[in-house]
């Protein structure tokens, strides 16, 4: 090979491998930034998969080994305590009533809104006794924005609520009712 | 001779520009456009019922042919001086991991004896709300869920079908910084996997996390921890929730070694009436786009579940 070629040989090694390098760069980054770490099983990123059915014969119970006890009656009354179903940043609890009424399990939540500690708020959350059938969350908030509500007494299911300020209201369960005072 | 050198040396140029061209066509071509997963259903539960042909068991039967991440969340942690465990939804009283233990194994029992075609991943959940949300507890929700692990593999083995970890709601205005990291540091001590379900409230993009947390704590308990893996909460209509995680996984890349991946959305369209917060691929759709709108961040988020109060 004559000196001429020699030199467009190391030319064309150097466009070769600039090139490769610039198609390689993007690759190199976008592996050093992907989401992965050593420390992590990324076997649970893996897409859904299904399965060919289980054959009829292989569908048998195993014993569970340990034994539960049975389930205690629901709680009836005040609650101290806010868990709930939902989100912290929609409702900040500060406790609960619960009682069958009109054939449902009924809790009502009493506390503020999450996005603003100052509205005070009721939700109410039906359940039917076999825990099936739900029905929509009912918000009532109070008129004025005087912070959160506590449930402080009930007769029956008419509630005495106060919120921060120290202003009472009552909330009538069976008709949903909220009325300062 | 010097042509043909020339001729050689232009030829391969030529021929690596095009078969370069080549295959970035072909790896830009086969990227998926990615469309939500199913949503699975996981539930907010109000029973441990772990009968034969109870609770548990029809529901886990009704599910046989769900894949993906299905949580079953039983409350927050509790203590009954005795035995942890939690106090469930609705009815407000106490279980403990052993009545959760079978209640658990049951809907595993309706699930596999169902036949169905679908591969679960069983998240046993509960929450940093309050009280007992500290070390003791996390080791104990780990071992409950190791157990129960060991049992589905145990022969004959369900392990084709059915993984279970454990789940926490790990909420920023539930519980400080400190017991929350407790319950974790617990949870590592013994090992295993923990979805985290709970959320990244008040964060990036909108102004500093709440009750005193920090970005830092939220990577932390999401994915930096070792057994964490995020499944957050997105279920705001107007996206921030999701925008809220996307930072949190840019504070991942920005801050430690990787952007943090998101493994599944959570909605609750189910648990709010059908109403008002974003339906289970909008949820999804959210988080996918704002890290991926993003190629730090980019990954595609394999599971959805939408969580419901009915059991």
């Amino acid at each position: 090979m004559s000196g001429r070629n020699r030199s467009l040989f190391k030319v064309g090694y150097v466009v070769l491998l600039a090139t490769t390098a610039l198609l390689a760069l993007p690759v190199a980054v976008a592996v050093a930034s992907s989401p992965t770490s050593p420390a992590k099983d990324m076997r649970e990123f893996a897409a859904p998969r299904s399965v060919q059915p289980v054959p009829a014969k292989d569908r048998v119970a195993k014993p569970l080994g340990v034994t539960s006890r049975p389930e205690p009656e629901w709680r009836r009354g005040i609650i101290d305590g806010g868990q709930a179903p939902f989100p912290a940043k929609q409702y900040l609890f500060e406790n609960q009533w619960q009682d069958v009424v009109g054939g449902k399990h009924t809790n009502v939540w009493a506390g503020a809104t999450g996005d603003d500690r100052q509205q005070g708020v009721i939700v109410v959350l039906t359940t039917s006794t076999d825990l099936t059938q739900t029905g929509s969350p009912e918000v009532f908030r109070t008129p004025s924005r005087t912070g959160s509500l506590h449930i402080t007494d009930a007769h029956g299911t008419v509630l005495t609520l106060v919120d921060s300020t120290g202003a009472t209201y009552t909330f009538r369960v069976e008709s949903r009712q909220l009325v300062a005072g | 001779m010097r042509k043909s050198g020339e001729t050689l040396v232009v030829s391969l140029v030529v021929a690596f520009f095009v078969g370069s061209l080549t295959v970035s066509s072909l790896v830009a071509s086969a990227r998926p456009a990615y469309a939500a997963p199913a949503a699975t259903t996981s539930r907010y539960m109000q029973t441990t019922d772990s009968s034969v042909g109870g609770t548990l068991d029809t529901e886990g039967c009704n599910q046989t042919n769900q894949s993906g991440v299905i949580v079953l969340a039983f409350g927050q942690p509790w203590f009954d001086g005795t035995n942890y465990g939690t106090t469930i939804f609705g009815s407000n009283t106490f279980r403990s991991v052993t009545d959760i233990e079978a209640a658990v194994k049951e809907w595993l029992n309706g699930y596999w004896v169902c036949g169905g075609s679908g591969v679960v991943n069983l998240a046993i959940g509960t929450s940093n709300y309050h009280g007992y949300t500290n070390s003791g507890h996390g080791q104990a929700w780990a071992q409950l869920a190791n157990r129960i692990e060991n049992w589905i593999v145990s022969p004959p083995s369900w392990g084709s079908r059915e993984t279970v970890h454990a789940a926490n709601d790990i909420e920023l205005d539930w519980n400080s910084v400190s017991n929350s990291r407790a319950w974790i540091q617990g949870f590592n001590s013994v090992g295993g996997i923990y979805y985290d379900t709970g959320d990244a409230a008040g964060c990036a993009p909108y102004g500093g996390c709440d009750n005193g947390w920090t970005e830092e704590d939220v990577w932390y308990k999401s994915w930096g921890a070792p057994p964490a893996y995020p499944v957050p909460e997105i279920y705001n209509t107007d996206g921030s929730t999701a925008q809220e995680w996307y930072q949190v996984s840019l504070y991942g890349y920005t801050h430690h070694s990787g952007a943090v991946p998101i493994l599944a959305t959570l909605t609750q369209w189910a648990a709010a009436g059908n109403c008002c917060t974003n339906q289970p691929a909008q949820g999804w759709q959210q988080m996918q786009s704002a890290v991926n709108n993003d190629s730090r961040t980019a990954n595609n988020i394999p599971y959805s579940t939408d969580i419901t109060w009915a059991n």
